[in-house]
């Protein structure tokens, strides 16, 4: 590896004033962008593609990645703050942050969050670099069977999700499961369960099904109880102070920051998982590795850390197989990889011959955005966590609107306004009768995943596909995971008793 | 920035985007025009489009703007409907893909359009099948995938996409006991998936598969066009079946049926001229996206022709 080519590349960024301004001015508009739900990342991209167009190409790359890789430090926090996620991946932040704000922690989830997504960012700028030489083989590795299993892995974390009870845990994920299979079959092009509706051709959108779920119902429960959603009577860390003691966190932590960090850039880098898996599978490696899994879901830290780590890290993961193999590694990315085109850069395999610059540019430019987000954000984060002690009813109205905005937003579709209210129904109940929510989410995004690769894995292989190498390898992995969490459970049961 | 003044402008930014109130007047155009693209930004689709758009206002009067729009979802379908049933005053046009929403429509689903009804503005582009291998594999003509002695494995997107018809039309006509690995998501994915080695082959837009081939990952075993513009490949007409080669996949711009006639000349003019100007040809260089104009006319005979093409094939789609 060409070791003065990548340090060149990090003096070309921070000694060039004009790359430097486009970072600064970059970070705040991606965070706005992930902040308001619905927007999102690729949004905030797509209305900027105007804007760079006709710029110098590298120029025009590095104020798009910029925004796009601190997409999620913004997203965390309605997340923290109201239960309402700002992007998708962020959903996972909302099971610990939303607790942690009634608890009067606001200030600490956010800091914890803020601190989470830039170490997370860096963290996968690094792996990155570090792992450029395995990124062919590691995209090649991983086929439809491997994809089964990965899939397969992070849909037993449903049982870790599912707090008290797993019968109702499991329940619940099969609902999400079910409402997975809601579009058109993507073997036959058959329709399944879409009545002749056109919107639920491509499934139920996850950004409704998420703030239906969490979102709506926390309103509802706000609205009736009275109140701010922080219900302490005395205020407790408040201001900068909180903020500070969620970053501490995140290095008191460590161990969990590097992992999460490291999951989700590998998650990232492999193309066609998406995003809203890397962020729940770091969630359910932090419920597996805590020390008092029983806390996570009542507003433990852990449970924002790990989540906001790997939104940010993935983002840098997923940036490889975009720029190797043209194949988009999130969403986001996929129009990442557009507006690269129109700047006239051509991802691809082929940029590994003659682009390696830019790349490494490129990443430093990620991961430089995800620190100047830290200390920008930094100094307005208390003001955020003051809300949490807002009368409710003069929140609701405001969250409400934001809600239905994030759910049309995402696909410009009216008609996910009743996917909304029925999933916020659903979710008021699920709440009321304290059911778990997350393993709806679980099963709702990698259900497709799982069903997609078994047809797949079964047409090249047939059932011999769970004896390919990769597949046998992700088993043992999932069964050593799962054999270590239960152990330590009953371990700890006992000494309890 | 305050919570309010995010909600005053997530409120203002929003009302923007739905604002949408045209009135047809003479000088046309006399305020910005909505380009419609029916697939999800970032794809192949909508970054010709993007790039085109640039090119083509500046040739518009008035100094207005193209705005492009995506309207992702049913595989472009409701993207076409909102085209077709936009006002016909010619500030709402948008892009086609051919026969990707031709094949809906032929094979009798449930579409809100009619593309023979479609007021056609030009061609921007037309995108040839290749027929691609793992270079590792001892493949180097259709001929060896016949001798394979099982069933080829051919990877390819979604059931009804433009290429699963390319590639059931292709096997069929050439008569190889061939699989479908359907459900890859785009050309992109389904290509790396040979080069992973999850199928034998697949049949891929040429832009797509190019940046493999350059790096040696594939190897082009048959080109469906009548010019053999790769070495050592075999053509349509080489593999005896010269009808192959009126496969491709081509991109156009069209409005609602009846559209204002000054606007339709207005803006078939100004896409011809975009389609010749030297900065685009410079972008579409670099950018590997080939162009392949055609006017409006001639559009609006071609898109008979693919139907006429493709109808001939209905039995075996």
């Amino acid at each position: 590896m060409d070791i003065l080519g990548i340090f060149e590349a990090l003096i070309q960024v921070i000694g060039t004033p004009n790359h430097m301004l486009l970072i600064l001015i970059a970070v705040p508009v991606g965070m706005f962008f992930g902040a308001i739900p619905g927007l999102g990342g690729k949004l905030g991209v797509v209305l900027a593609i105007p804007f760079v167009f006709g710029m110098d190409p590298i120029a025009g790359a590095i104020f798009l990645i910029s925004m796009h890789s601190v997409v999620h430090t913004g997203g965390a926090i309605p997340s923290i703050l109201f239960g309402v996620p700002g992007t998708g991946p962020d959903a996972a932040t909302i099971v610990d942050g939303l607790p942690m704000t009634r608890k009067g922690e606001a200030g600490r989830a956010i800091g914890a969050a803020l601190g989470a997504s830039g170490v997370g960012g860096v963290i996968g700028g690094l792996f990155l670099i570090a792992v450029m030489p395995l990124l062919r083989p590691v995209v090649l590795a991983f086929g439809p069977a491997e994809f089964f299993f990965l899939a397969l892995f992070g849909i037993m974390f449903i049982a870790l999700l599912s707090g008290d009870s797993l019968v109702k845990g499991l329940t619940v994920g099969l609902f999400g499961l079910m409402l997975a299979f809601i579009n058109l079959d993507p073997q036959t092009g058959a329709q399944r369960y879409t009545f002749d509706f056109l919107f639920l051709w491509d499934g139920i959108d996850i950004i409704t099904a998420v703030l239906g779920i969490f979102a709506l119902p926390e309103m509802i429960a706000l609205g009736t109880t009275g109140g701010s959603i922080a219900q302490v009577q005395e205020k407790a860390t408040y201001g900068i102070k909180g903020v500070l003691k969620g970053v501490h966190d995140v290095f008191s932590h460590w161990g969990l920051t590097i992992r999460t960090s490291i999951i989700g850039a590998f998650i990232g880098m492999i193309p066609g998982l998406g995003g809203d898996a890397a962020s729940w599978i770091c969630y359910g490696h932090a419920v597996q590795s805590s020390k008092n899994p029983e806390q996570l879901g009542k507003g433990a830290v852990e449970g924002v850390i790990a989540p906001e780590t790997a939104n940010n890290s993935k983002e840098g993961g997923s940036l490889l197989p975009t720029l190797f193999f043209g194949v988009p590694g999130s969403s986001g990315m996929a129009i990442l990889l557009g507006a690269f085109v129109m700047l006239g850069l051509q991802p691809g395999p082929s940029l590994a011959l003659t682009g390696m610059e830019t790349v490494w540019t490129l990443i430093w430019a990620l991961m430089i955005a995800n620190i100047i987000a830290v200390v920008m954000f930094f100094a307005i984060a208390p003001c955020f966590s003051y809300l949490s002690y807002v009368r409710g009813n003069l929140l609701i109205p405001f969250v409400f609107i934001l809600t239905c905005l994030g759910s049309y937003l995402s696909h410009r579709a009216w008609e996910n306004l009743i996917v909304l209210i029925l999933l916020g129904v659903i979710g008021h109940l699920m709440k009321k009768h304290h059911w778990p929510r997350p393993p709806f989410v679980i099963g709702l995004i990698l259900g497709p995943i799982m069903e997609d690769s078994f047809h797949k894995a079964m047409a090249l292989w047939g059932p011999s596909f769970v004896l390919r190498p990769g597949a046998i390898t992700l088993v043992a992995l999932t069964i050593i995971s799962f054999s270590i969490y239960f152990w330590r459970k009953v371990d700890t049961n006992n000494e309890i008793k | 920035m305050s919570i309010k003044s995010i909600y005053y402008f997530s409120a203002v930014f929003f009302l923007s985007l739905s604002f949408n109130v045209t009135n047809a007047e003479a000088q046309y155009p006399e305020k910005d025009i909505t380009v419609i693209i029916p697939y999800s930004a970032g794809g192949g689709f909508d970054s010709y489009v993007r790039g085109v758009l640039p090119a083509m206002q500046k040739y518009l009067p008035n100094s207005v703007n193209l705005i492009p729009r995506n309207m992702p979802g049913a595989g472009g379908r409701k993207g076409a409907t909102a085209i077709y049933r936009a006002r016909p005053d010619g500030y709402t046009i948008g892009a086609f893909n051919l026969p990707g929403l031709l094949l809906p429509h032929l094979l009798d689903e449930r579409v809100g359009y009619d593309l023979s009804n479609v007021t056609w503005l030009g061609r921007m582009s037309e995108d040839r099948y290749l027929m691609v291998v793992s270079s590792s594999k001892n493949i180097s003509n259709v001929d060896d995938l016949r001798a394979l002695g099982r069933p080829i494995m051919f990877t390819v997107t979604g059931v009804h996409s433009s290429a699963h018809a390319a590639t059931k039309i292709v096997t069929n006509v050439l008569g190889l006991n061939a699989r479908f690995i359907t459900g890859y998501e785009g050309s992109q994915n389904y290509v790396l998936a040979v080069v992973r080695g999850d199928g034998d082959v697949a049949l891929g837009p040429s832009t797509s598969v190019r940046s493999y081939t350059d790096t040696g990952d594939l190897k082009v075993i048959a080109n469906f066009s009548n010019i053999n513009s790769i070495p050592d490949t075999q053509n349509a007409a080489d593999l005896g079946k010269p009808e192959l080669s009126e496969l491709n996949v081509q991109r156009m711009l069209g409005g609602p049926p009846e559209m204002d006639e000054e606007a339709r000349a207005i803006l078939s003019e100004a896409l011809s001229h975009a389609l010749a100007d030297p900065q685009l040809i410079a972008w579409s260089v670099s950018t590997g996206l080939p162009l392949s104009p055609l006017s409006a006319k001639d559009t609006e005979a071609n898109v008979a022709n693919q139907w006429a093409l493709y109808e001939n094939y209905k039995d075996i789609l």
